[in-house]
């Protein structure tokens, strides 16, 4: 494609290099190690960044100074640091260039990328999604957290969730806080370390691996700096080195593990706001929405939540399921899906639950996510009549059809919750499509037990959608109102509105 | 699990037209999608859309589409929308650091019309013969849009240094066209 502008032009038409260039300049899939008589350049290029400059001077400026405060610990526990990072005397000063050619022969594999994200809200300073891939050795892991909380000067990183969350076989050495220009501030072998810092700083994670073959320390060191946080910017780890290799007898192999990442104090509050305030057992599957407390704050990452069915005050405990959802971000704008702007949707299906083993039955149940907890009943439903809702009101300009199994509602619902503009959404409903509302297609050729999704635009002008599900289609929502269940000849008459919109498009 | 292991893997779930496949494409390479179409776009926001439109594209030519490198067939693809998507919005939104590195490019290429189709090939022929790190700075500058920053940061080098080695890279590009008899 030519645009009007040659550089544009020439940018696009790069697209056509080859697979092997493409790949092996790909620089987001490599973190850096340098190894040791090398740091100093590197360090230097780091140190003497613009950006940093500026970020301490922003420091000051944003008036953010914070005391050096030591836990009650006696001072902190003082770990030999295998000579892994450098000390004040190695690093270069400002303004010396280093063009060492030789980083590139010492790079890791490109499929390993540690990142840490960051965010700071007032003086709230949250480190999550450190992200280690180790996919080189046989299996990868994402979204683990270690949270730190600056509240009046002290900043507490929490390195628990790392080690719960994902690395079955990993081990939590000690945690260092240096300063930004490299001097120890403190080291510890809890995974919980209380500091106070100014400006930017490293922290270095230490943590032994068990691999197939033997064990490995590697220190994950990455900088942080209060002002970069505001920003939101990602982190690369600047330096990481394997400390020592020991061979041991026992080789184990990569499991599941059986717990998850439970959230922590760090853990913001959440309302936890029945989607389906009185669900019914008939229904083949039921939702919870949370939202946060202060809606538009991002969500933390992702935690377990409980189901538990309730005897009177007694807690039987179901379930503990993984929440499989994504953080995701403020409300685009009023016209979005409300429960899905700021909160995080628990959905589980009948049927899965049924494979578990387990047997719903009318009565109270309980779901627990961090702090927040909802009580909600189900029902037997059988008999109800269906509410009364507008079809007939209904008009329909636009329409796109899609088709889901029970077992990809959490897929769609994970996507939907990711994106939130309607037309984005739209696009969702036809990434799931088998077919478009340009294609003829009734809707008798859904499977059976398929889910019917449609959009609709209601006399006012505002939009919405319609949601069936059921063998028959008989139960649907519009928008993220309750269930019905409607009678055949309903759906019926609603499928045939659905073939002749499809079969005249325009 | 190597990129052709996991092109295979994720490859046959598009066949098998089983949803999993985003699944998995966004799991690998959702953060790579992602950071390539900020750097071009400049705003999460924008780069979010290429990306589930990416994903889209991806499952509604693959198959008959089997492409050998996943992450590259995506690259293009992301790297094509994002490229549309600031085209599109560079009234109102500029990226700056893209902005330098196409006039830089404008600077060592020839006008496209003249040499559309064969471009590609005379850059990569350029560039083979050029050492590692200058062949992947550029790449890096000029197709993956990092900036000049985070380059230096990620090869431990200084922006001066990357700044210099670019600059060294383009003349040499521009006295190669040139001795080919093309017109920058």
């Amino acid at each position: 494609m030519i645009y009007a502008d040659k550089g544009l032009s020439l940018f696009a038409l790069m697209n056509d290099m080859s697979d092997e260039l493409i790949n092996e300049s790909d620089i987001r899939g490599c973190a850096v190690i340098k190894p040791k008589r090398e740091r100093s350049g590197r360090f230097s290029a780091f140190m003497n960044h613009p950006a940093m400059v500026a970020a301490l001077c922003a420091v000051v400026s944003l008036g953010v100074v914070v005391a050096i405060v030591l836990a009650g610990r006696g001072g902190p526990a003082v770990l030999p640091v295998v000579g892994t990072l450098p000390t004040e005397s190695e690093i270069s000063s400002p303004g010396e260039e280093s063009e060492d050619q030789t980083l590139t022969q010492d790079r890791i594999d490109p499929d390993e990328y540690i990142s840490v994200y960051l965010e700071l809200t007032d003086v709230f300073l949250t480190l999550e999604s450190f992200m280690v891939w180790r996919e080189s050795e046989g299996y990868s892991v994402d979204g683990v957290g270690f949270q730190g909380e600056c509240n009046s000067g002290e900043l507490v990183l929490n390195c628990n969730n790392f080690i719960v969350y994902i690395l079955p076989n990993c081990e939590f050495q000690s945690v260092t806080v240096y300063s930004g220009s490299m001097a120890k501030i403190a080291t510890a072998t809890e995974p919980t370390i209380h500091q106070t810092l100014e400006g930017y700083y490293y922290v270095a994670l230490r943590i032994k691996i068990q691999h197939d073959t033997g064990a490995s320390c590697y220190d994950y060191v990455f900088p942080l700096s209060l002002c970069n946080a505001v920003e939101g910017l990602n982190f690369e780890v600047v330096y990481r080195e394997e400390t020592f290799t020991t061979a041991e007898s026992e080789t184990s192999q990569p499991t599941e593990p059986e717990t998850r990442y439970e959230p922590t104090e760090q853990v913001r509050d959440y309302t936890l706001i029945p989607h389906t305030p009185t669900a019914g057992i008939n229904d083949n599957y039921f939702l919870i929405s949370m939202t946060a407390t202060e809606p538009g704050k991002a969500l933390t990452a992702a935690a377990s939540y409980q189901l538990y069915r309730l005897n009177g005050d007694e807690e039987e405990l179901i379930h503990n399921y993984d929440v499989e959802l994504a953080v995701y971000e403020e409300p685009a704008g009023p016209e979005d899906y409300a429960v899905y702007e700021t909160g995080v949707s628990l959905v589980w299906a009948k049927s899965n639950l049924e494979a578990k083993g387990d047997t719903l039955t009318p009565g109270w149940y309980r779901v627990k996510f961090g702090r927040a907890t909802l009580d909600f009943e189900l029902v037997d439903k059988t008999g109800q009549a269906p509410a009364v809702h507008p079809f007939a009101e209904l008009s329909v300009p636009t329409m796109v059809y899609t088709s889901m199994s029970t077992e990809d509602m959490a897929l769609y619902e994970q996507y939907e919750r990711i994106y939130t503009s309607k037309d984005k959404i739209e696009k969702l409903w036809a990434f799931f499509t088998k077919l478009t509302v340009t294609e003829a297609n009734p809707p008798e050729n859904i499977r059976s037990g398929d889910g019917l999704g449609i959009h609709v635009t209601y006399p006012d002008g505002t939009k919405g959608r319609i949601f069936f599900w059921g063998e028959q289609h008989e139960y649907f929502y519009i928008d993220d109102g309750p269930w019905y269940q409607a009678p055949p000849e309903e759906v019926a008459a609603l499928m045939t509105q659905i073939k002749n919109v499809m079969s005249d498009p325009t | 699990m190597d990129e052709r292991e996991a092109t295979r893997s994720i490859i046959a779930l598009y066949f098998a037209r089983d949803e999993r496949a985003i699944i998995e494409t966004d799991r690998v390479y959702g953060k790579f999608c992602m950071g390539l179409s900020e750097g071009i776009v400049g705003n999460h926001a924008d780069a979010e859309e290429c990306v589930n439109d990416t994903y889209l594209k991806v499952w509604n030519t693959v198959p008959p589409k089997n492409p050998p490198s996943l992450k590259a067939y995506l690259s293009r693809i992301v790297r094509n929308l994002s490229i549309n998507r600031y085209h599109a919005n560079r009234a109102a939104k500029r990226n700056r650091d893209l902005e330098i590195a196409l006039h830089e490019l404008e600077e060592c290429l020839p006008a496209p019309e003249e040499v559309e189709s064969d471009l590609p090939r005379l850059l990569e022929a350029f560039l083979m013969s050029e050492e590692d790190l200058n062949r992947k700075l550029f790449m890096g500058r000029y197709w993956h849009a990092v900036s000049v920053n985070d380059l230096a940061r990620h090869y431990g080098l200084t922006p001066n240094a990357v700044t210099k080695r670019l600059t060294r890279t383009r003349e040499k590009l521009r006295a190669y066209l040139t001795e080919r008899g093309y017109r920058i």
